[in-house]
């Protein structure tokens, strides 16, 4: 027991370390960049001088730490210089990269970008070098000089740019690997002090998500309620629909050769192809509507989430009709998945000679089914039943919305919209670590209770 | 303040319900509806029925909740709404004119004759939670501490670089000083609906009366170097602040008193506060708790109305009030109505297409004006939109004086597109009766992509009726659904051929600089488009600087008449707010500025129990 909960134990060490990083870069991977989406989503982006909104943009953006690079090591063309990673500024990136991949000299590229900028040449220069390629465009801005109003100095660096491009050229496709003892990740998983906000965070390794960039709040503070709703609905689920599909399961052998029992498939894989949002739709619209069956309420329970968990599982238990239509919508799949599941272990078990020994000494079907083969397709059983999990944490995405439950779900969504990259990594942490969990549970207790593969570690240990 | 962002930073609209600004309805006319100018005004109903509720609360739908409470850091729009009945500030927008009017201040600020100083002179029955009256100083103290560089407001920083000082007049205990960097039409307008915080409250150490406006205005300055406001800029920062019902406080007459996040936010309001006695409109606040309640399904939504668990709401679908206005309990119960608001729905064409090259063709005014004559603007409306919406020719709303009535309205012609092209030489047809022309030494097709936001299906409805539209006339549409923050990266990089979207605005003065400067458009800002030369640059600077009203009126119509003449857009259809209000309550104006309704002043109807709230 001891080395498998070692064994355990490492391979979940790994993949915890996947998922670390999974989270981290599966939330960056989103397109857009968030500091310019905050700014012009948001009341802001507001004066009508460009310099203070560069200027804003840029507070934002360092704020945010996004001036940081992703990760420990990132890997430029040696023409890039060591502060590429850092810049903020996009245009200024694109436009450096591209003189120096024209050029070959990174050093003078980085005065000309800086320079083009400053005098706002950027478009300019960017529409000519896309449309007629960027070595026409050191061309004519070299050729027409008098009427970009560029300095002097610029132009004869714009000539040592053209000399250069014929010397250097090359260069770009050597690669360079960047050292980056401060960056995004290490400042999600271990803490520090982001330079742009003095924002302190400890790191997910103290099980400090950090701050929310929308918000401000502490992420950890802001999933812990939507985490315990969720988890809550999913286990509530799981804790319902065990016996309910064992009853089914069970009823469904005991009467397969009645025509109701041979009708059952049909109906079952015709409702378990309906989309939960779909079911939850109709549901709510047959028995929360005033025109229909008024019995439900329609939204979410209000969940007291100031006092502590103990108001908070109140507040939730005392409302709990609001749970019943979200509950059933999360748990129908998982019902006739697993029912149809005890359906097909029971007919398997069926076949078994005990069975048929059972039945020459006179017990009942009804027997043999509920009392001894049941018995033997409950690990199966609940080892599919622990797969469902992740399900059920991902099906909440849609029961949230749909019925406005402020669970993981909403909040993920919600993240997702605003670009709230801190919320994004921390919710696919936690979904990830408490799947792995549920995981390496189901495995400990299939050890536990299947002599077999008991047997087989006793064997292979000697 | 807040106000002003609005109008001058056009914001996007965001939300799906903001796009169904579409809409549509029966023109059935409720109980008592009386329209006067810009606003609307909802009356009594002539019954109180039993079912309705005799509670003094307002529930309220809200597809969103705010970012946080906290006076600067946060930033969402819901949050700036709400401030207006947790926060007083200098100057208020009065939504009935669409004005700067008045708020904390005994008049508008007087100015001085460089147009830089402005004198506040604060009213004195104002008074904090604490009893104290509000002084010279509170203001002083809200500028100086949006103005710290350690303060988190990167979004607001920008307003407050235009502010070189704040000070106390000498020998007056109510009037305050601010004197401006630069003369800016918008100096005064700035400070409407921006909180005034309280210094002692926030500041019970005057720790940011060590530091003066110098420093701060300096920007080689390092906060972080003075441990104090190090201190003091990271408590302000920190989350309480912005969620703790105890450490938001405010002049208004609500506060906060419960926060249930994602799900619900109370307001409450406060035992014999200032406003009590106040005579302005806006300040009168009615109802004993504001209730927001966030739900964005549109489905539960619906049904929730039905129930009557909402009083009210300005973000439903309009697709969700449509069908709830032709629903007899919804209507017994409810005024729905749609309303008129400073927006607008567009298809910008990349008029300096070198960065796509699909659209060099659009780089040619005529192909620009023969696609505005090939866009079926009135049937989108009448099939999308259901009629509701009105079709517009610029970016001015016809609610604004500033709005040029001589420009006519750019109809759906095919037989007209056909021939501008034709004359533009676009002559020549490829086998899929594509038109072609020789451009740069290269054989273009006319061929172009229309990107349009994924958060509705409308969008894609009326990219579908485009596109049908354009073939008729040789013009291939591709299209091409995004979210919103592609959206907003093709459109600010200018990595588009037309793009599809809608924005909106205010009351106030237009600011056309971020729309239609070419410094917006170099600086990859919203001038997505590309529009504008030295000219209307000219304009627009000008429009910056100049006060006097007539002169700017010319300015305006100018500018509007270039746009209609250079085609960077092709204007659809007005935006209209979708409102539903419960009968039981009287006394709710509906306008078209933002928010669209004030909550404060709902009355619980006559008929039912109104006499015994009225502050």
């Amino acid at each position: 027991m001891k080395s498998i909960l070692i064994k355990r134990f490492l391979q979940t060490l790994v993949s915890l370390l996947l998922l670390v990083l999974f989270s981290f870069f599966l939330s960056r991977v989103l397109p857009g960049d968030p500091a310019k989406y905050i700014l012009t989503f948001n009341n802001s982006q507001v004066v009508s001088s460009p310099e203070g909104r560069t200027k804003s943009y840029e507070r934002q953006y360092r704020q945010m730490g996004l001036h940081l690079p992703y990760f420990y090591f990132s890997m430029e063309s040696r023409l890039l210089p060591d502060s590429f990673v850092h810049l903020p500024d996009n245009d200024f990136k694109f436009l450096l990269c591209s003189l120096s991949y024209y050029s070959g000299n990174p050093s003078l590229s980085y005065s000309i970008a800086k320079e083009l900028i400053a005098k706002k040449k950027t478009n300019d220069f960017f529409l000519n070098f896309q449309s007629v390629g960027i070595s026409v465009a050191v061309d004519d801005m070299l050729a027409n000089n008098d009427a970009s109003g560029i300095t002097k100095n610029l132009l004869v660096d714009l000539s040592k740019l053209k000399v250069d491009h014929n010397n250097h050229y090359w260069k770009r496709w050597i690669p360079s690997i960047q050292w980056n003892a401060k960056n995004q990740f290490h400042l999600w998983c271990f803490g520090g002090k982001s330079e742009g906000s003095g924002l302190v965070s400890k790191g997910i390794v103290q099980g400090d998500f950090g701050k929310s960039w929308t918000r401000g709040g502490d992420v950890f503070e802001m999933m812990k309620y939507p985490f315990l709703l969720t988890l809550f609905l999913s286990v509530f689920v799981l804790v319902i629909t065990f016996p309910l599909a064992l009853l089914m399961g069970g009823w469904l052998t005991l009467y397969q050769q009645k025509w109701y029992a041979k009708l059952q498939k049909p109906l079952l894989i015709f409702t378990y192809s309906i989309p939960t949002f779909w079911m939850g739709t109709a549901l709510l619209l047959f028995f929360a509507n005033p025109r229909m069956l008024d019995w439900l309420p329609t939204a979410s329970p209000v969940l007291e989430t100031n006092n502590g968990f103990g108001s908070w599982f109140f507040s939730l238990c005392s409302q709990c009709e609001y749970l019943i239509i979200p509950l059933f919508a999360l748990g129908y799949s998982t019902l006739i998945y697993l029912s149809q599941l005890v359906f097909e272990l029971l007919k398997d078990e069926l076949q078994k000679p005990y069975v048929m020994t059972l039945r020459a000494v006179g017990s009942s079907e009804r027997k043999i089914i509920f009392y001894y083969s049941m018995k033997n397709v409950l690990v199966p059983l609940i080892v599919s039943g622990m797969s469902v999990f992740p399900l059920l944490l991902g099906g909440s995405v849609i029961i949230d919305f749909l019925f406005t439950m402020p669970g993981m779900g909403s909040l993920m969504l919600q993240a997702c919209d605003q670009k709230d990259f801190p919320i994004i990594s921390g919710v696919l942490f936690v979904s990830g670590l408490v799947t792995m969990l549920s995981f390496a549970l189901t495995d400990l207790f299939t050890y536990q209770v299947n002599p077999l593969i008991r047997y087989s570690n006793l064997k292979k240990n000697g | 303040m807040l106000t002003t962002m609005k109008k001058i930073n056009l914001v996007i609209l965001i939300h799906l319900s903001l796009f169904l600004t579409l809409s549509c309805g029966s023109k059935k006319k409720v109980d008592v509806i009386v329209e006067s100018g810009n606003y609307i005004e909802l009356g009594d109903p002539s019954t109180f029925l039993d079912a309705w509720s005799k509670e003094n609360e307002v529930v309220i739908h809200e597809l969103n909740e705010p970012d946080n409470l906290h006076p600067c850091n946060g930033t969402s729009q819901v949050r700036s709404e709400m401030f207006l009945y947790l926060h007083g500030s200098l100057l208020r927008t009065d939504l009935r004119t669409g004005s700067v009017q008045p708020g904390i201040c005994k008049s508008m600020p007087q100015i001085s004759e460089s147009q830089l100083d402005l004198i506040f002179d604060l009213r004195e029955d104002i008074k904090w939670d604490d009893n104290t009256l509000i002084s010279p100083d509170d203001v002083i103290f809200t500028i100086k501490a949006a103005k710290n560089p350690g303060t988190n407001n990167a979004a607001f920083k920008p307003y407050f670089d235009l502010v070189e000082k704040a000070e106390r007049v000498p020998n007056s205990a109510t009037k305050v000083l601010i004197r401006m960097k630069k003369v800016y039409v918008q100096n005064v307008a700035l400070w409407a609906d921006y909180p005034i915080i309280q210094k002692s409250f926030y500041d019970p150490k005057n720790v940011l009366d060590q530091f003066s406006f110098e420093q701060f205005n300096d920007t080689n300055f390092h906060a972080d170097q003075f441990k104090d406001l190090n201190e003091w800029s990271t408590n302000f920062n920190s989350p309480p602040y912005g969620f703790d019902s105890k450490l938001i406080s405010g002049l208004g007459p609500y506060r906060l008193k419960e926060w249930q996040q994602g799900q619900l936010l109370i307001l409450e309001k406060k035992e014999n506060h200032w406003t009590d006695k106040s005579t302005v409109y806006a300040e009168k606040a009615y109802p004993k708790k504001l209730i927001f309640k966030v739900n964005k399904d549109a489905v539960s939504t619906q049904l929730s109305f039905l129930k009557q668990e909402f009083d009210a709401s300005t973000s439903l679908s309009s697709r969700g009030l449509i069908e709830m206005k032709s629903d007899s309990m919804f209507n017994q119960n409810y005024h729905g109505r749609f309303v008129d608001v400073y927006g607008y729905t567009f298809i910008a064409l990349n008029t300096k297409p070198a960065l796509s090259n699909n659209a060099l063709a659009l780089s040619e005014v005529e192909v620009r004006k023969a696609l505005a004559s090939l866009t079926p603007v009135q049937p989108m409306i009448d099939v999308v939109c259901k009629g509701v919406n009105k079709a517009v020719v610029g970016p001015v709303a016809k609610m604004k004086s500033s709005y040029n009535s001589d420009l006519p309205l750019i109809l759906l012609d095919v037989k007209k597109a056909n021939e501008i092209l034709d004359a533009a030489k676009w002559n020549e047809r490829d086998q899929d009766g594509v038109r072609m022309k020789m451009l740069d030494g290269k054989k273009v097709r006319l061929e172009l992509e229309l990107t349009f936001l994924s958060t509705t299906p409308e969008w894609r409805e009326m990219a579908l009726m485009i596109e049908a539209s354009m073939k008729q006339a040789g013009v291939k549409l591709n299209l091409n659904m995004t979210d919103l923050q592609t959206w907003l990266d093709k459109g600010t990089s200018h990595h588009f051929d037309m793009i599809m979207g809608s924005w909106n605005s205010s009351a106030l003065p237009e600011d056309y600089a971020q729309l239609w400067a070419t410094s917006s458009w170099k600086e990859n800002g919203l001038n997505f488009s590309g529009f504008g030369n030295e000219k209307t640059d000219a304009i627009i600077d000008s429009l910056a600087v100049t006060m006097d009203e007539t002169a700017r009126l010319g300015m305006e119509k100018r500018i509007q008449a270039a746009i209609y003449n250079e085609y960077p857009y092709v204007f659809l259809y007005g935006l209209v707010r979708r409102t539903a209000i419960h009968k039981r309550f009287s006394g709710a104006e509906l306008y078209g500025e933002r928010p669209g309704v004030l909550y404060n002043m709902f009355q619980l109807n006559s008929i039912g129990v109104k006499t015994s709230v009225t502050p």
